[in-house]
């Protein structure tokens, strides 16, 4: 793994966006090095599921033709990006990782967090790998192949979002949505080395989104620096009446805050089951973070494990009936490691899936009581280093257990209650691990804050890596 | 969990299970059930709501 020392690769979408509204670079200039280094790289990383180039030198044109007439294209101005392929784009089917939805009429419109990037200006390069319907961690997908983890290509990149974390984390693109439902933004970003953001669940609109468990569902971010996540955030940001589930909130704003003192902030360490499923790496991270953000205190969340199994049923649950017809007349088509977990799922008992709700609603009165002394909680963001491709167990609080259904112990709680996250990538250990800063609902700026003071600090980072 | 519960179990619900995925169904149902003892081993008292419509 070496760094690289292009120019070019090294600037950030924030200014990438400025150098092109400037004048200063050409929209076509910055897509076309992306797609050289997709053509070099993704042959051996397996990002994308497809590169949409003729789109992609199209909109890149559209962006220079604007500054060359002397408009603003807007805030994203020429900025590469992906996204996960349950994402819709106009005239494609969303595969969401599936053969089962190849059956499926192609999109007619794209997703709306997609739209609200390209009217920033941003230019879309493909969709990208991931779990097949977003249930699972590690982006070894039957129909499309695995997702290579750019810093180790033996190693996995996480999942479900893994082909877009990998893609910013190898600087194929500069940022990508994805969605975490149990952790899918979380742990590939921690596996991969970059940073990531879960909103509120609510915050953003999933309209156009191919879904996965649909209370559980939130669309979300990925970039290499926490300024850029806060940058993206604000744009792809705003209430959108087709969502059920978008709350009905005015766009609040995080990019401007980003450098106020962050001193202020009451932050403590989750222990207990966040402390007991993490392994040397991630704890060593927590206390890099901790040590950055005068965090002594710990809280424990005596309901953790229990909200973990309530989260891990659920999902079972919601997906098995999301996926039920398909599982009768088309159960051969599915990966087989989805198959059987929703194989399963669809025949939970009522009283097990009710009780599970039951424990979701005391978890988050429990999560949310924490926040009465505190504005942030930190936790590792997965209980090991990324694991070696085909990998079936890992090792956590001393016992192998298998690695599928554990890699999301650490995010699972967190996500099922719909806290705000900033996963950031810490520095200093051998392969990357993350740190989860959890907000209490809505409060997303105060973790990007906390993310890009830790930048500044030299505890958190991301650089392209060449694999 | 055994072959013939997955199977009694699957046709309550109106599924068949293919044989051949009838060992990662059973190993799948046997993680979550265990998971499920953990929820229905917590007693709750009778004013915890659901939470079916979830809004933080």
């Amino acid at each position: 793994m070496t760094r690289l020392e292009q120019p070019l690769d090294l600037v950030t979408a924030a200014a990438i966006a400025a150098a092109v509204r400037g004048g200063r670079l050409s929209a076509s200039a910055v897509l076309e090095s992306r797609l050289a280094r997709i053509e070099r790289l993704d042959p051996l990383l397996n990002c994308f599921t497809e590169v949409l180039t003729d789109r992609a030198r199209a909109a890149a044109a559209a962006v220079d033709t604007l500054v060359a007439a002397g408009r603003d294209p807007g805030p994203l101005a020429g900025v590469p990006f992906g996204v996960k392929d349950n994402y819709d784009v106009a005239g494609r089917v969303t595969t969401a990782g599936s053969v089962i939805n190849r059956t499926l009429p192609p999109a007619r419109h794209d997703a709306l967090l997609l739209r609200r990037m390209t009217r920033a200006g941003a230019v879309l390069v493909g969709t990208q790998n991931m779990d097949e319907f977003a249930y699972g961690f590690t982006t070894e997908n039957a129909h499309y192949g695995a997702t290579r983890n750019p810093h180790d290509t033996a190693r996995s990149a996480g999942g479900s979002s893994g082909g877009s974390a990998a893609a910013v984390a190898a600087g194929l693109v500069d940022c990508s949505l994805g969605s975490d439902t149990n952790g899918s933004i979380r742990v590939p970003a921690s596996f991969c080395g970059i940073f990531g953001l879960k909103p509120t669940f609510g915050r953003l609109p999933r309209t156009g989104t191919f879904p996965f468990v649909h209370d559980l569902d939130h669309p979300g971010l990925l970039a290499r620096n926490a300024s850029d996540l806060s940058l993206i955030y604000d744009i792809v940001q705003g209430f959108d009446d087709s969502d059920a589930a978008c709350a009905d909130r005015s766009v609040e704003r995080t990019h401007g805050g980003l450098s106020q003192r962050s001193d202020a902030l009451r932050v403590a360490i989750l222990g207990g089951w966040f402390d007991g499923m993490a392994d040397r790496h991630g704890r060593a991270a927590i206390a890099a973070v901790a040590a950055a953000l005068g965090a002594t205190q710990h809280v424990v969340l005596p309901g953790a494990a229990r909200a973990r199994a309530a989260a891990f049923v659920l999902t079972a649950a919601a997906g098995g009936n999301l996926h039920f017809e398909a599982l009768k007349a088309r159960a051969g088509e599915f990966d087989p490691a989805t198959r059987d977990r929703l194989l399963a799922g669809a025949l939970l008992p009522a009283n097990l899936v009710l009780q599970a709700q039951r424990i979701r609603q005391l978890f988050y009165m429990e999560a949310i009581a924490a926040f009465r002394d505190y504005d942030l909680l930190l936790a590792p963001a997965a209980p090991c280093l990324a694991p070696l491709l085909g990998q079936s167990t890992i090792t956590v609080a001393g016992a192998e257990v298998p690695a599928r259904p554990n890699i999301g112990l650490l995010t699972q709680p967190l996500s099922f209650i719909g806290l705000p996250i900033v996963a950031v990538p810490v520095r200093g250990s051998v392969l990357p691990i993350a740190v989860q800063i959890i907000a209490r609902p809505w409060r997303e700026n105060l973790a990007l804050r906390a993310a890009a003071r830790l930048e500044v600090a030299g505890v958190a980072g991301a650089a392209i890596v060449e694999p | 969990m055994t072959n013939e519960d997955i199977i009694c179990l699957a046709a309550t619900a109106g599924l068949t299970i293919d044989p051949a995925f009838m060992s990662g169904v059973a190993a799948t149902m046997t993680i979550l059930l265990e998971q499920g003892a953990l929820l229905m081993e917590t007693p709750l008292p009778a004013q915890a709501e659901p939470a079916a419509a979830f809004q933080p």
